[in-house]
């Protein structure tokens, strides 16, 4: 008996794990990916709308692609290409697709698949909250309507681009609060757990050096991701290296529910300019008195989402 | 003569009132629309108090309801809670109103993506709606004429020491329009003490009768309501005012000093870029004689 396909939009800013994630969600064929949207953020966003773009027709995605915000809602826009290159794809050109970005801003593409969908659609944000959060400042209702939205971003103990701050949400800290405060299901998926969520050396080695279009692409970029890691970090095994990828462990969440354990909890946005702008305070003992707006994941099985990346590659060995 | 078109963001208070009502009796402008916003959920009230204004004032105006809520979390909470019950206003008929399913952004859009570099927007109210528009179609802000916001303030503030109440009600929201490129004129606190009317003269007024001339005489209480008929002034009277432009940005953080329009007015600054025209001065005369000349002609317009 085949289930329905469910609903997905992606807003993502592509990012050597944001094409990964992508590269996963299509693989696993459960859902119905309606389209991939972007902004700036790990690059800058002519970078990020080319790469998804480019990276949909790679795979045999057919869907609208649509580029979303070009800054933060306060701030100027940094990014972060010491990590992925100046285009976000560590070097690596995708081969041009022929299909152009849809006409419409990211956040009118995501309330029109909101409504089309009827309550069903789901959204895997791996990138700064900003699309979501224009979205849903223009339509607030459309926090009923979605289903749920999946987050790649904040942490429950230390950040990676200040001391609690994760680079989605400290990229946008305002837009993660209007997002954690428009009342959507939402759940986290924090870098206390993406860092447990690391593909087994050996799957993912074989894995990468299998046949095919699509995965000799994903060996040149985690070439590029090795070396960069090894020149801050000397020691690296460069034949063994495996990636640690966020946005494919957010995504994996989705594929298989038992992959993450999850807690309710509140959770508040630090917006203010101090050490701790862009914190994801998670309010354990409830003292706030805050609703618990945020479905937060602990904890995540390594051994299953080895398993997920197996299936990813056969899933592409030969396209 | 030719009027500039305007859309007009009102919350509702007497001061916002006013200037609506002035918009509308002033030759040199076209309101084409108001967007409400208010209090958390008071954006619809304030629409309600707009359609029986529009009642009264027996003209058809496009109304649309924006978002309400501030952009950060932050100032929700004062935005639910709140000292001022709300307003009666006896005195406006009722009206029907059914709230329009199009955002007030998305109006504002429309409008001037039809005529572009014409239209004149108003805030004079937390500047909410206007965030949202810069947001949601950020290549449209330098497409505006221009946007004369009545808030802020360089050296003062009215509802803490530093922060003007329009500012101080949202200031993530100021410090996204502040940043957008719209082209702003800030009339604020700068302009408190030209912006007032002596008894005599408000009584002058409401004596010399007329619908018009009677409800500016009532909304005219205090300077606050002023300072937001001020800057419809700006608008019909640009020549009268004293404008010098500075870089301003906004206060988020300081604990005194959040909501405050933080202006460079001195030393030198070779990064910082200009964005603001800031109104100085204005000769209280003039602006007293303008209120006094629009509620009139607008008078004469209704009973002839």
């Amino acid at each position: 008996m085949s289930r329905a396909k469910r609903p997905l939009i992606i807003d993502c800013d592509p990012g050597i794990d944001d094409f990964v994630a992508i590269l996963l969600a299509h693989s696993s064929q459960q859902f119905d990916i309606r389209a991939i949207t972007t902004l700036g953020g790990n690059v800058r966003p002519e970078y990020t709308a080319a790469n998804a773009r480019d990276t949909a027709a790679l795979i045999g995605l057919d869907c609208a692609v649509g580029a979303g915000a070009q800054t933060p809602l306060m701030g100027d826009l940094i990014t972060a290409e010491y990590v992925h290159g100046p285009t976000g794809l560590g070097g690596v050109q995708l081969p041009r697709a022929r299909r152009e970005l849809d006409r419409r801003p990211a956040w009118d593409i995501l309330y029109d698949e909101a409504c089309r969908c009827r309550g069903k659609l789901e959204i895997a944000a791996l990138g700064p909250l900003t699309n979501v959060a224009i979205m849903l400042r223009k339509h607030p209702e459309a926090a009923f309507m979605i289903d749920k939205l999946h987050i790649m971003g904040g942490s429950t103990t230390a950040g990676n681009h200040s001391a609690y701050g994760e680079f989605n949400i400290w990229e946008d800290p305002l837009a993660a609060d209007i997002v954690f405060t428009s009342g959507i299901d939402l759940r986290m998926v924090g870098l206390n757990c993406t860092a447990q969520g690391i593909c087994a050396a050996d799957v993912w080695q074989s894995g990468i050096h299998r046949p095919g279009a699509v995965l000799s692409k994903l060996r040149q970029m985690m070439d590029y991701s090795a070396e960069q890691t090894r020149s801050w970090r000397p020691d690296t095994d460069i034949l063994h290296y495996v990636p640690e990828l966020p946005d494919a462990v957010a995504v994996a969440g989705m594929i298989d529910d038992t992959l993450l354990r999850c807690r309710r909890y509140p959770v508040l946005i630090e917006v203010s300019g101090t050490p701790s702008v862009g914190r994801t305070l998670v309010d354990w003992d409830g003292v706030s008195g805050r609703p618990r707006n945020c479905e937060v994941a602990l904890q995540v099985d390594a051994a299953r989402i080895t398993e997920l990346y197996r299936q990813m590659f056969a899933f592409y060995e030969e396209r | 003569m030719h009027k500039k078109p305007l859309i007009i963001d009102v919350d509702g208070s007497d001061g916002s009132l006013l200037a609506l009502v002035l918009a509308c009796a002033s030759e040199e402008l076209s309101v084409e629309g108001v967007t409400c916003t208010g209090r958390w959920g008071a954006a619809d009230r304030t629409a309600v108090t707009v359609a029986r204004l529009c009642e009264y004032l027996q003209i058809e105006l496009p109304i649309y309801v924006g978002n309400g809520r501030p952009l950060c979390s932050q100032s929700h909470l004062v935005a639910q809670t709140g000292e001022e019950p709300p307003v009666e206003r006896a005195f406006l008929p009722p009206a029907e109103f059914l709230c329009p399913p199009q955002p007030a952004a998305e109006f504002m859009a429309e409008v001037i993506r039809g005529r572009v570099g014409e239209i004149c927007l108003a805030a004079v109210a937390p500047l909410t709606d206007l965030a949202d528009l810069a947001i949601a179609y950020p290549q449209l802000c330098r497409e505006v004429d221009r946007v004369v916001i009545a808030g802020g303030g360089t050296v003062r503030g009215d509802r803490t020491p530093a922060a003007e109440h329009n500012i101080w009600c949202d200031p993530e929201a100021a410090q996204i329009v502040f940043r957008s490129g719209l082209p702003l004129i800030m009339c604020g606190t700068d302009v408190e003490t030209s912006c007032y009317m002596c008894p005599t003269e408000r009584s002058g007024l409401y004596d010399r009768g007329g619908d018009i001339g009677r409800l500016v005489a009532e909304l005219a209480k205090d300077a606050a309501c002023l300072r937001r008929a001020a800057a419809i002034y700006v608008l019909c009277r640009p020549d009268e005012v004293n404008l010098r432009r500075y870089p301003v940005e906004i206060d988020l953080n300081g604990a005194y000093t959040r909501g405050s329009t933080v202006a460079l007015m001195s030393g030198y600054y070779p990064d910082k870029v200009a964005n603001t025209d800031v109104v100085l001065a204005l000769v209280r005369q003039r602006f007293v004689q303008w209120l006094f000349d629009t509620a009139a002609s607008a008078d004469r317009r209704r009973q002839g």
